[in-house]
């Protein structure tokens, strides 16, 4: 791959990150900040220290876009922000309810919020390539790091033995002072990139 | 690994794909396991173990691209190569003992890429133990949970965390 390649993958990120960042800004009433994408190259083994610790709780939300462009997404946070966020989205809601109910509800609306980002990520990437990039349901998980990110073993395990994938995040200065952010991570599948490179005129 | 004369306690991580032996009072460890698998063999009268952190089934699934050469990263070779280090370190075949954990779903969705790896890994390993004629002494595997393991080599116990589930040893 060569920096033309990366460079355009990073703004293909870039677009649809400012997109899930607007999104997100609208479903909550805050401002969202965006970092710069940064392309990532991951030895299979690390990929759950790369992140953090592997046994670190967090919420991941999943989803597939399955077109010529094959692409896993995923929006990541602390187990700790993605109360916070839970907390954002339901706050106008008052009803009493049991707490395996209210845990329900919680993972109900961070799943929702977590299509709501993906999908003006996708969407915005779709314009950016003239092709309908459609995205599955979202999958919700709240487990350790390790476990989650071992995903990227079915991905790329038979391939390769390095994960790539494009990062970026989106934070909320606005928060009271805590930091909250969730990363959204777009990852290609191997065979795909081919794809990828030869809609932005870069074989 | 050298047996340690005072009871001082090692504890070793194993990475993915990487093949650990050693003997009491060590402790083996797997952080993180979703559809990777942890294979304990261990010798309960010699006290020596080797964990393995398996991802993928089958090493003809390899394609040239890739670099096979981590020992623990495919069942199939990961099972062979357990079975000789213990065995160059004094463990007998006979006495071999097998536990598993591991091999969980964490997604319920399947695309082209994900190919239901933590069933197929647990389906390949427990064939490749009866294969060896290895009896499978625990076995926690399968569900949707990530799963963290550490095997104590002296109680010959499997330590399984799952988050919101606490502890339990097989």
């Amino acid at each position: 791959m060569n920096n033309m390649q990366l460079d355009a993958m990073k703004e293909l990120a870039n677009i649809g990150t400012g997109h899930a960042a607007n999104a997100l800004s609208e479903l909550i009433g805050k401002r969202v900040d965006m970092n710069v994408p940064k392309v990532d190259l991951i030895p299979l083994e690390q990929v759950g220290f790369h992140f953090g610790h592997p046994e670190d709780p967090v919420c991941a939300i999943f989803s597939s876009c399955e077109s010529s462009l094959e692409t896993i997404l995923v929006f990541i946070m602390s187990l700790g922000d993605s109360e916070d966020l839970a907390e954002m989205l339901l706050k106008n809601i008052s009803i009493p309810m049991k707490e395996m109910e209210k845990e329900s509800l919680r993972e109900s609306a961070l799943s929702e919020a977590g299509n709501i980002i993906l999908g003006a990520f996708i969407s915005a990437m779709g314009d950016m390539v003239n092709q309908k990039l459609p995205l599955s349901v979202p999958h919700i998980t709240v487990d350790m790091l390790g476990s989650v990110m071992d995903i990227m073993v079915a991905i790329f395990g038979v391939e390769t033995d390095t994960v790539f994938l494009i990062e970026t995040s989106l934070s909320f200065p606005e928060n009271e002072g805590r930091l909250f952010s969730g990363r959204i991570m777009l990852v290609p599948t191997p065979g795909s990139l081919e794809n990828f490179f030869q809609v932005l005129g870069l074989r | 690994m050298e047996k340690i004369s005072k009871k001082v306690e090692n504890s070793f991580h194993v990475g993915m794909g990487e093949i650990v032996i050693t003997s009491s009072p060590n402790v083996l460890s797997s952080l993180g396991l979703g559809s990777c698998i942890a294979l304990v063999l261990y010798d309960p009268v010699e006290k020596i173990a080797g964990m393995a952190h398996i991802m993928l089934p089958d090493s003809s699934m390899g394609t040239k691209s890739s670099d096979n050469t981590k020992p623990g990263k495919y069942a199939d070779k990961a099972v062979d190569a357990l079975i000789k280090e213990l065995d160059s370190k004094g463990a007998s075949k006979k006495r071999i003992k097998a536990k598993i954990a591991g091999g969980s779903k964490m997604f319920s969705f399947e695309i082209s890429a994900l190919r239901s790896i933590g069933e197929q890994n647990v389906k390949k390993v427990l064939d490749l133990l009866q294969n060896h004629s290895i009896p499978l002494e625990g076995c926690d595997t399968g569900g949707s949970r990530g799963r963290s393991v550490r095997f104590n080599i002296f109680e010959c116990v499997l330590e399984v965390k799952i988050i919101g589930q606490g502890i339990k040893g097989i």
